[in-house]
């Protein structure tokens, strides 16, 4: 199996953002919006959030507060919304999930109120 | 299906120092994976323009550089082709600067290079990206830290616990044993990521050929 690399710092110009797993005005759409956070609490500016569920697939590269978001449904057949987590200094993709219903969901990757991630 | 870490880098790697307020420090939890984790996107055609793999075109001139063909086959660990799969690609012009605002390195800008691709693979899981080869920069991890030239990669695979992004290496590069990122993978698993140089595929008085065969873990597929 190959093995994983960090996205690095310099992605921003080759990945192309999808906020909108559903399109404004769809049935029961709502925002799901948070920060991503390192171990001493600090934004990271770096990170790359993607959601995927039946209806769609998100992306969000954090601003210089750390905030992404993804306007998305409630998932049919599944109680959450599959997360995945870039960022320079992760060497590794993190995986973790979003349960409904949620409209906020930060990311802390290390330290007080780190995220459950989960491995396969 | 668990997962081989074994060939894996660590998440906490201090020799990088960007890991060490990023390493997640309790245990991932683990689980098998659920209906939606065995799915993933699919980017049709659509996504992909006509001239997105051949990163040396577009811009109006010839990039600056030695101009080479970077191809291979993308599978899972039982053999099985990945098709019609999203790959995207970015990496630094010739000079080792990348067309990023947030990139400081004092090397020129290509304005005929870019340095960002995409393609999908065919029915077989063949690839194949027309490019500039990457140069290396410093990245101020240590004193005279040096990227050894790169490919960066980002894979989707068929199923959300497939997906990969990770960084493809040239071979015979003496930067490899002082780059702290390469390092971070176990030994045994370095040499899946570098690519090989393929003379049958070079073409000749036009581009040098490197091969790069990339190996996504098996995974149970949904029937949908």
């Amino acid at each position: 199996m190959t093995p994983s690399q960090t996205i690095g710092p310099f992605f921003g110009h080759a990945l192309f953002q999808n906020h909108f797993v559903v399109p404004q005005g769809a049935p029961g759409a709502f925002w799901i919006r948070g920060r991503v956070f390192d171990g001493a609490g600090d934004a990271v500016p770096d990170a790359v959030v993607e959601t995927w569920q039946a209806e769609g697939w998100g992306r969000c590269l954090t601003d210089a507060e750390g905030r992404w978001g993804v306007h998305t449904v409630t998932p049919q057949g599944s109680e959450f919304i599959a997360v995945s987590v870039f960022a320079r200094g992760v060497l590794r993709r993190l995986v973790t999930r979003i349960y409904l219903p949620a409209t906020e969901f930060d990311i802390v990757l290390q330290g007080d109120g780190e995220t459950t991630f989960y491995e396969y | 299906m668990s997962f081989d870490l074994s060939f894996e880098p660590p998440l906490y790697w201090p020799d990088y120092g960007s890991t060490v307020l990023r390493a997640p420090m309790k245990q991932p939890v683990k689980v098998d994976p659920e209906g939606v984790e065995l799915t993933g996107p699919v980017f049709g055609p659509d996504t992909v323009g006509p001239l997105d793999h051949d990163l040396t075109q577009g811009l109006g001139g010839e990039p600056l550089g030695e101009r080479i063909i970077v191809h291979g086959r993308v599978v899972d660990t039982d053999g099985r082709p990945i098709s019609n799969s999203l790959i995207e690609v970015w990496q630094t012009n010739s000079a080792g600067r990348y067309s990023h605002e947030r990139d400081q390195h004092r090397a020129p800008l290509d304005p005929h290079f870019h340095g960002v691709g995409r393609c999908l693979t065919d029915a077989e899981g063949n690839y194949k990206f027309v490019t500039i080869r990457p140069g290396a920069y410093p990245w101020q991890n240590h004193l005279n830290a040096w990227r050894p030239a790169h490919i960066h990669f980002s894979l989707f695979g068929r199923a959300f616990t497939q997906r990969l992004i990770t960084q493809m290496y040239f071979p015979g590069d003496p930067l490899h044993r002082h780059d702290p990122i390469l390092s971070s993978v176990p030994e045994k698993g370095r040499s899946l990521l570098i690519a090989e140089l393929d003379l049958g595929e070079t073409v000749p008085e036009w581009a040098l050929a490197f091969r790069w065969d990339i190996v996504l873990r098996s995974t149970p597929m949904e029937d949908q």
